[in-house]
């Protein structure tokens, strides 16, 4: 089994996508990736995503999505983990814009787990992501695929 | 129904009202096939009518859409990844260059 775990209750500012940029691409992480963002340059990712709402007039709203998958300890190796991430990643690309990166167990109680930060506004009609539980079906479900495993959706703040 | 606005978002409109930045409506006149083209449109790029009419008023005349502009850059980031091994230099030169280009999307 693998998680998404949905962190909502962001303090919707730029210096949060500043945070968080910085915060995905440590020296902890095992891989770095993303969609319609420059993954080589925290600052331009951060432009990037800026450029999108500016276009979109979406400015004022939530600055950020985040998510974690967290997986269980059938993803022993991080080769795996970086796969799975990659492709689960990939359902937002057709709308979205992605930074991701994967982290390694930090102790014995935390497994491989990846972050994901998420522009929500569509690239191509401008409209915000919705992250309730209806909305998070989908992706669950490709992830669920992608990992052949039952997937747990839960919200943290 | 409509959805409830968040804590969050109804500060916001509070803040707009506050600053003055309250949208107004405005009306403009149109045949049934102008509208008919226009809402098939809307339909097509996943937005509501309105929110399209602005859009094609605002960037009609634009050479450059966020959806290009991310293709391009998904293009860059391969290329970069490759070059980067051989030749830093011209791999930071092209992530400048990508920049650059953003620049032309508003």
């Amino acid at each position: 089994m693998a998680a998404v775990i949905v962190k909502r209750g962001n303090p919707g500012d730029e210096d949060h996508l500043d945070n968080l940029a910085e915060y995905v691409s440590d020296k902890r992480a095992l891989m770095v990736g993303g969609n319609g963002v420059d993954y080589h340059d925290l600052n331009a990712v951060k432009e990037q995503m800026m450029k999108v709402k500016e276009y979109y007039d979406k400015t004022k709203n939530c600055v950020l999505v985040q998510m974690i998958l967290s997986y269980n300890n059938t993803v022993d190796n991080a080769a795996d983990a970086c796969n799975f991430t990659r492709q689960a990643a990939s359902f937002f690309d057709e709308n979205y814009q992605t930074l991701y990166c994967v982290h390694a167990k930090d102790n014995e109680c935390s497994n491989y787990h990846a972050h994901i930060m998420i522009n929500p506004v569509n690239v191509n009609n401008g409209r915000m992501m919705q992250t309730d539980s209806e909305s998070m079906k989908p992706f669950c479900a490709h992830f669920a695929d992608v990992t052949e495993s039952k997937i747990w959706l839960k919200y943290k703040k | 129904m409509k959805p409830r606005k968040s804590n969050a978002q109804k500060q916001i409109e509070l803040e707009q009202k506050r600053k003055g930045e309250v949208s107004t409506p405005t009306s403009i006149r149109l045949s049934p096939n102008e509208r008919a083209i226009i809402e098939k449109k809307a339909e097509a790029k996943g937005m509501k009518t309105t929110a399209y009419i602005v859009h094609a008023a605002v960037h009609g005349s634009d050479g450059i859409e966020p959806k290009q502009m991310i293709a391009i850059q998904n293009v860059m980031n391969h290329a970069v990844d490759i070059v980067r091994e051989v030749n830093p230099d011209a791999a930071k030169k092209m992530e400048s260059e990508a920049n650059e280009l953003w620049q032309q999307l508003l």
